[in-house]
């Protein structure tokens, strides 16, 4: 039987948030609230638009519920979900990209000094 | 390469302000998204799946070394260490925090870039043949052509607000490599019967979901008019394009309606109010515009292809380097090389930061400091001395850019699909490495020769499935990803539209697919044949028949 969550992106990084049963959001979609039925959803997408300063684009995605929470039926909310692998991956990062740090927020060389390669950056992390 | 001037600089910079106050007025919630969209996308930056997406102008794909730096510098500063080289010779960057898109803005300002009208219903940026100004079969330049346009389109008041998206190319060589057919508009600058240049001009192109091979509506437009007559082209596709379907509005739709005649009729009416007005180009604004693109002073040399027979016999990689890397130049003694993005490592076009620097270094070093983005995906280094072709060779395969597959099954042009795009249905990044990796043994056993496979995630055709000899399409079908295969396709001088072959295959059978399509053409093919003239002389019905048997 197909559940609903709500599922928004962070209006200062577009990152992919879900709400949570006590109106937090949420990047982990295992800590999503699930609603029996996309009527259900309607409070809480009602909700969800007074906080466009937060998130953008609130809308329901469909999902099935296991022991680990929801997971999502269609294959683009499963990667959306999950984030691309491409890249980073190939460069030795081991989760999904939108997990992998921002170089600037990592450890930047003083002046002068050589960049630092994505894998030295990934390894820090 | 043109250097802005202080009214260019004065527009970039300024700008990049005012999206900064845009930007601080969203994040403090006085702005909602539905009135800050509009805003983002006139400055190149999508929202897609995971992330913002910022998409930066590469004017026709030129790029100084000073530049390509720059964009190493933004990937490294405010992303996460990488962009992406796309078919319209842009690059884009899949996570930056909005309260950083207007640092980015600025620092691409402070070399002469932005990202204006990367997105929206305007005139998109101009595209061109990536061998532009040193090719050896080019009739003429086309970069003061595209710059011109570049300046005309640029916040053009009467064109802000068009039905929808508008993409011009332009090509002066003979061989066409820009695919004019396939835009909105295509410039074909040519010669004259009377033996001047003139410019032919391709309307209605196009592919997504509608594809169109363009239609020409005047073969020998004086150069002097290249604006008054685009202008001509824009109000008529202006004032009778559709709004009220956005799947119907692109200028295609409209000549197809029409016809091609009755269009250039209309056409040649609106031009003749505006022919003699002020967007007549007299010989010093052209003189003006062309001196920016004076080929730089090349050190004289003999062209002696024997200097580099010695490596060529030691080392078979280098030798198909050279064979398919490797192209004429029209200065004797140059060669232009063209970088391969396609390791099968990394997706189709990305490149990190590092690799950025590098290919800016190498430029410098081998190039007199300009790189060229190209359709395809890849770089171009376009004055490289072929004495030197062994030691760049060296380079490059540090860099993990010297892979000899251009214009091979390999060298696959893939849009970012489902692993980045809103839009997407299947993801294409994944299928594109496969295909690399299952397939560049292959290539090498049967010497598959010129070969295009393009891939999109979805009908807005992004990767270019239309005019692959084989182009793949991903599909949803019940939440799941399936992929269609169609061969046949060609985005060159025989410009033609690919079919699809039969019902889609499921992620796990696509690459076991292509590769039947590829055996199926080794078995027919005659001896120096290529896969699209093989396709085109047996028909379809040989590789229906390997991929789904008999009906």
């Amino acid at each position: 039987m197909p559940h609903f969550v709500i599922s928004a992106n962070r209006t200062a990084d577009g990152g992919v948030v879900y709400l949570a049963g006590d109106r937090r959001w949420t990047p982990e979609l295992s800590a999503a609230a699930a609603h029996p039925s996309k009527a259900a959803t309607r409070d809480g997408l009602s909700w969800a638009r007074t906080q466009e300063a937060f998130v953008c684009d609130p809308h329901p995605i469909k999902v099935k519920l296991d022991a680990s929470g929801p997971i999502p039926v269609d294959t683009k909310q499963q990667i959306r979900a999950a984030g691309p692998e491409a890249t980073l991956a190939a460069l030795g990062f081991l989760g999904a990209q939108s997990d992998a740090p921002f170089i600037h927020r990592a450890e930047l060389p003083a002046d002068g000094a050589a960049p630092p390669s994505i894998t030295a950056v990934d390894a820090r992390a | 390469m043109y250097r802005y001037d202080a009214h260019d600089q004065r527009i970039v910079e300024q700008r990049a302000a005012q999206f900064r106050r845009q930007v601080q007025r969203r994040l403090a919630g006085e702005i909602t998204e539905d009135e800050f969209k509009p805003l983002r996308l006139q400055n190149g930056l999508y929202m897609q799946l995971h992330a913002y997406m910022l998409r930066v102008a590469v004017p026709y794909g030129l790029l100084s070394a000073a530049q390509m730096r720059q964009l190493a510098h933004i990937a490294r500063t405010w992303d996460k260490g990488y962009g992406h080289f796309t078919t319209r010779q842009n690059i884009q960057y899949n996570w930056p925090d909005l309260a950083d898109v207007p640092a980015i803005l600025d620092a691409l300002a402070e070399v002469q870039m932005h990202a204006i009208q990367t997105s929206g219903n305007c005139v998109r940026n101009v595209t061109s043949d990536p061998f532009a100004g040193v090719a050896a079969d080019e009739i003429a330049d086309p970069r003061p052509y595209c710059e011109i346009l570049r300046q005309w389109s640029t916040f053009h008041p009467e064109f802000a607000a068009l039905p929808r998206k508008f993409k011009i190319a332009v090509t002066g060589a003979e061989t066409d490599r820009a695919a004019v057919a396939w835009h909105d508009i295509g410039l074909r600058i040519v010669r004259a019967p009377d033996g001047g240049r003139a410019i032919q001009v391709l309307v209605g192109g196009g592919m997504g979901r509608t594809p169109v091979v363009g239609k020409v509506i005047r073969e020998y437009l004086p150069e002097a008019h290249l604006l008054t007559y685009t202008e001509a082209i824009l109000r008529v596709y202006n004032r009778h394009g559709r709004r009220d379907n956005m799947y119907k509005a692109r200028i295609k739709i409209l000549v197809d309606a029409m016809g091609a005649d009755a269009f250039a009729a209309e056409v040649d009416a609106e031009w003749a109010e505006i022919k003699d007005s002020g967007l007549l180009l007299d010989g010093d604004e052209l003189a003006r515009v062309k001196a920016h693109f004076e080929p730089p002073r090349y050190t004289p040399l003999e062209d002696d292809p024997s200097a580099l027979e010695a490596p060529r016999l030691m080392d078979p990689e280098f030798a198909r380097w050279l064979d398919n890397n490797v192209f004429a130049h029209r200065q004797p003694g140059y060669r232009i090389v063209v970088l391969s993005l396609k390791n099968g490592e990394l997706p189709p076009g990305d490149a990190t930061h590092t690799q950025m620097d590098a290919v800016a270094d190498l430029a410098d070093d081998f190039s007199m400091g300009r790189v060229v983005v190209t359709h395809r995906q890849n770089l171009v280094l376009p004055d490289v001395e072929h004495w030197r072709l062994h030691s760049l060779w060296r380079k490059l395969r540090t860099l993990g850019f010297a892979t000899p597959n251009v214009e091979r099954v390999t060298d696959v042009i893939c849009c970012p699909g489902l692993d980045y795009c809103s839009l997407a249905n299947a993801r294409s990044i994944p299928v594109a490495q496969e295909i690399s990796q299952r397939l560049t043994a292959f290539d090498t056993e049967h010497d598959l020769g010129d070969l295009h496979l393009n891939i999109s995630g979805c009908i807005n055709a992004c990767g270019h499935h239309h005019v692959g000899h084989i182009g793949i399409l991903g599909i949803n079908k019940s939440g799941e990803e399936y992929y269609q295969v169609m061969i046949g396709g060609s985005n060159a001088d025989d410009a033609s539209m690919g079919t699809v072959l039969g019902r889609a295959f499921p992620r796990d059978g696509i690459v076991d697919a292509v590769e039947t399509v590829l055996k199926t053409y080794v078995d027919h093919r005659n001896e120096h044949e290529r896969f699209l003239d093989t396709a085109r002389r047996i028909g379809f019905d040989p590789f229906k028949e390997a991929l789904y048997g008999n009906p």
